[in-house]
């Protein structure tokens, strides 16, 4: 199909799109100021995981480490903030470029080692941040922390109150990032990168220089879980404190966890992840408060038994199974993409998920 | 090509989105006006409404009260390794119930508790406080767990002026008076240290001290004041050993103390940490005398220690003790197990002394809104920070709750020492109460008081 023809089918997405960006602007004005800052930090979260998604969904290289990159970024905007008076969107290029250095440190040592060594070596990373943080309490505060100082509304957003303003910025470096993101992906380089993860020894035969892209994927990764770490600290309208607690290994492994709930390698993936792990604890905890881990920690199980492949996965395999029954298979298969039955992570289109890869787009 | 993961995930996030709208609710609204905090304030002393900077408070004072019911809300860790400290709100709970049912409330006013569940984690006890507030709409915070989560509400409660009272941390932070709405409870950290310093100067002068303290400004407090407190004498520490918050697991911490052999051990440990420590320093030939952290003495942490690991530690109160036979025909012990048992919960535990804790705290809280001059913030708040040697709950007779406006912000600073017995099954007293009043601030390093 031509990608400019008005299908019925993209009509319809395209209302949805619609709405759901109405739904996304709307929400500052329609929730109170907390529940409006818990979608602050859900946008902050996704950003991080969509960071974890580029180096370990599309790239291969599993990180349990992103959570200290996210307190690297968190934590130099705290400093600056609160200690030398930067302003807190001035602080963003440093925390990018600190956190894209430190990946690339990371990323060197890591061209050696792949697969579980490699996790464990991020593991130690992420061990190590609050440790640091405590040490060098001077500068960071140890473990009291540091209070944050409020990112206010300017005087020109027309009396916007301060957790409306801080979603909105929160939003338009999510929107962009994402965007970023996606056409990287689909990118020559983007190709290399999944061609990487996909066969090692294949792409450097077709000419990836293997070392440039991991490091480099890497570092782009960091780099945006710094970015993510940065305006999480922004959203200072209920919580205005970064202390080593908040910043530990158990962070890593949920953004880890939001990775794979959303679907590993896909572009909004990160923001189901992101959603599940911010609100989920919360619904757990009041169905009962005792129970509330093991409830969250069954319900996760429960969706890697069902939903292998994360949500959007399962997505497709509804959506093929009703369309299997509708009998509406020849045409409408190949518009909907392979049979999930072929392979667990088969994609028609972005260069997502793929099992082989001859399963390219033709179009970009 | 169609994209046809990107539509996919519309559908998921539009779905998803509509569900949390449904479930959260919205309920938006823009802060109330001024006008009837400033007949509120009124009622309030001078001194009082500048140490509460009262004029520039943004909130509604009397938020929560109505004819007939007061909203109190708290957030404390109801799952994960922390959950030990849940069994404090089984006390104040039953308290309420009791001061609801048999005597009418406070003023005709039943007690309504919210109590929300934040894991110990700050971020969470931060979206728990301000929900509280706008969307429960509490007329203040009550008996919030931990030192990193109340120093991640403190702020927010402070600007739009919600007492936060009676915070279940003994960190000296709380004497802070450019906090004014936040007031603490439990004993300080840093007057243990000094407490356990002095026993050590007068039972073992030349004793070599071994310390054992969680890697946070918990167990800063020990460390630091402890070290301050015996410059000049002939005790020395001879080893420091910490562990991390997230792993309570001492065992190898214990090993490299022990091979110092030194005479007296500190442990400035919380939650599971401590029956773990005290079950590794059981496991070697090791016998030191063991100070242990007020907040372990309970028969929750501490019963969770091996049998005879426990026999012989030494910690403070201000409590009393359930089990302790000499409370046996005390009036307030009475109340408590006739009481406690009445209105509380089926599974609560009357002999533990944690549970006696969370009792004192309801008491104390319902003197606190009976004894303030009218139900508003400013007003309660006053009351506070004024509490005039109120022996309240099962608060030892030595031990009375003491705050001053302005001058002294602990409302407890006077501490018995206790040894635990295994024979007796409880903690006997040793010597006489030591009397900190108004000496909090002075005792404690500055770096511990500073935030």
């Amino acid at each position: 199909m031509s990608r400019l023809a008005l299908s019925p089918r993209r009509a319809v997405l395209g209302v949805v799109a619609v709405i759901l960006a109405a739904l996304v602007l709307y929400i500052p004005q329609y929730f109170e100021e907390f529940r409006v800052a818990q979608f602050s930090s859900v946008i902050a979260i996704s950003i991080a995981v969509l960071g974890l998604a580029l180096l370990t969904g599309f790239n291969g290289q599993i990180s349990v480490g992103h959570g200290a990159f996210f307190g690297v970024g968190a934590y130099t905007t705290a400093i600056l903030t609160a200690d030398h008076e930067w302003g807190h969107l001035s602080t963003i290029p440093v925390a990018m470029v600190l956190c894209f250095l430190l990946g690339v440190a990371v990323g060197l040592p890591a061209l050696r080692i792949s697969g579980v060594y490699l996790a464990l070596v991020t593991l130690a990373l992420a061990t190590l941040f609050p440790l640091v943080i405590q040490k060098y309490s001077d500068i960071t505060g140890g473990s009291t922390g540091i209070g944050v100082p409020d990112f206010e509304a300017p005087a020109w957003a027309g009396g916007m109150a301060d957790d409306q303003w801080a979603y909105y910025v929160l939003l338009t470096f999510a929107v962009i990032t994402f965007v970023l993101v996606r056409n990287l992906v689909r990118s020559r380089v983007g190709r290399a990168i999944i061609a990487i993860r996909d066969g090692e020894t294949a792409a450097e035969v077709l000419g990836v220089n293997l070392a440039f892209y991991k490091v480099m994927t890497f570092g782009i990764s960091a780099m945006i879980a710094g970015l993510a770490g940065s305006l999480f600290v922004m959203n200072t309208a209920v919580l205005d404190r970064v202390d080593p607690a908040q910043y530990t290994i158990t962070l890593s492994i949920k953004f880890l966890a939001a990775l794979v709930i959303g679907g590993a390698a896909t572009i909004l993936g990160p923001v189901l992840g992101a959603l599940f792990i911010v609100f989920v604890p919360e619904y757990s905890s009041e169905v009962d408060a005792e129970l509330s881990n093991v409830i969250f920690g069954g319900v996760l199980i429960a969706l890697m038994l069902v939903l292998p492949t994360g949500f959007l996965g399962g997505l497709r395999r509804i959506e093929a199974g009703i369309l299997r029954r509708l009998g509406r298979d020849g045409e409408w298969r190949r518009a909907a993409g392979p049979d999930p039955r072929d392979g667990p992570d088969a994609e028609a289109d972005s260069p997502d998920p793929g099992g082989s890869p001859t399963v390219e787009p033709a179009a970009s | 090509m169609i994209r046809s993961n990107r539509s996919r995930a519309l559908v998921a996030l539009l779905a998803v989105l509509a569900l949390i709208a449904a479930a959260c609710g919205g309920g938006r609204e823009d802060s109330s006006s001024g006008e009837e905090n400033e007949a509120a304030a009124e009622s309030t002393g001078d001194e009082a409404a500048d140490y509460l900077h009262v004029d520039d408070c943004e909130g509604d004072f009397t938020q929560g009260i109505t004819d007939d019911t007061i909203k109190i809300g708290s957030s404390f860790p109801q799952s994960g390794t922390f959950a030990a400290f849940a069994q404090i709100s089984t006390g104040y709970e039953a308290y309420f119930n009791y001061v609801n049912e048999e005597l009418g409330g406070i003023d005709g006013r039943q007690i309504e508790l919210t109590a929300l569940d934040d894991g110990y984690e700050a971020g969470r006890t931060a979206t728990n406080a301000q929900r509280l507030v706008e969307e429960e709409g509490v007329f203040a915070l009550f008996n919030v767990i931990g030192t990193a989560n109340n120093l991640a509400i403190w702020d927010n409660l402070e600007e739009e002026c919600v007492p936060n009272l009676f915070a279940g941390t003994g960190s000296p932070l709380w004497g802070d008076p450019g906090h004014a709405w936040t007031v603490g409870s439990f004993p300080s950290y840093s007057l243990e240290a000094v407490m356990y310093a002095r026993y050590l100067e007068e039972n073992d002068p030349t004793a070599e001290v071994a310390l054992l303290t969680q890697n946070d400004d918990f167990g800063e407090s020990y460390v630091e004041t402890f070290t301050q407190a015996i410059e000049g004498t002939d005790i020395t520490i001879v080893a420091e050993e910490t562990y991390e918050v997230a792993n309570p697991d001492t065992t190898s911490q214990v090993t490299s103390l022990a091979a110092t052999g030194a005479d007296a051990v500190i442990l400035g440990t919380t939650a599971l940490a401590c029956p773990n420590a005290l079950n590794a320093i059981n496991g070697t030939n090791w016998e030191p005398a063991i100070f242990i952290s007020g907040t372990c003495t309970s028969p929750t942490l501490v019963g969770l220690a091996e049998p005879g690991a426990a026999d012989g530690i030494i910690s403070v109160t201000a409590f009393k003790d359930p089990r302790d036979p000499q409370w046996a025909d005390d009036e307030a012990m009475q109340l408590f197990l006739e009481k406690g048992a009445e209105h509380g919960a089926a599974d609560i535990d009357l002999e533990n002394t944690i549970v006696a804790y969370g009792w004192t705290m309801g008491a104390l809280l319902v003197d606190t809104l009976t004894n303030a001059a009218e139900l508003t913030r400013p007003a309660v708040m006053e009351q506070a920070l004024n509490i005039d040697n109120l022996v309240t709950g099962l608060a030892l007779p030595t031990s009375p709750f003491n705050t001053v406006l302005g001058i002294d912000k602990f409302p407890e600073e006077v501490l018995q020492l206790m040894q635990y017995s295994d024979d007796l099954g409880y903690y006997e007293f040793l010597g006489e109460p030591q009397d900190f009043e108004g000496q909090t601030a002075e005792v404690t390093p500055e770096s511990l008081i500073v935030p």
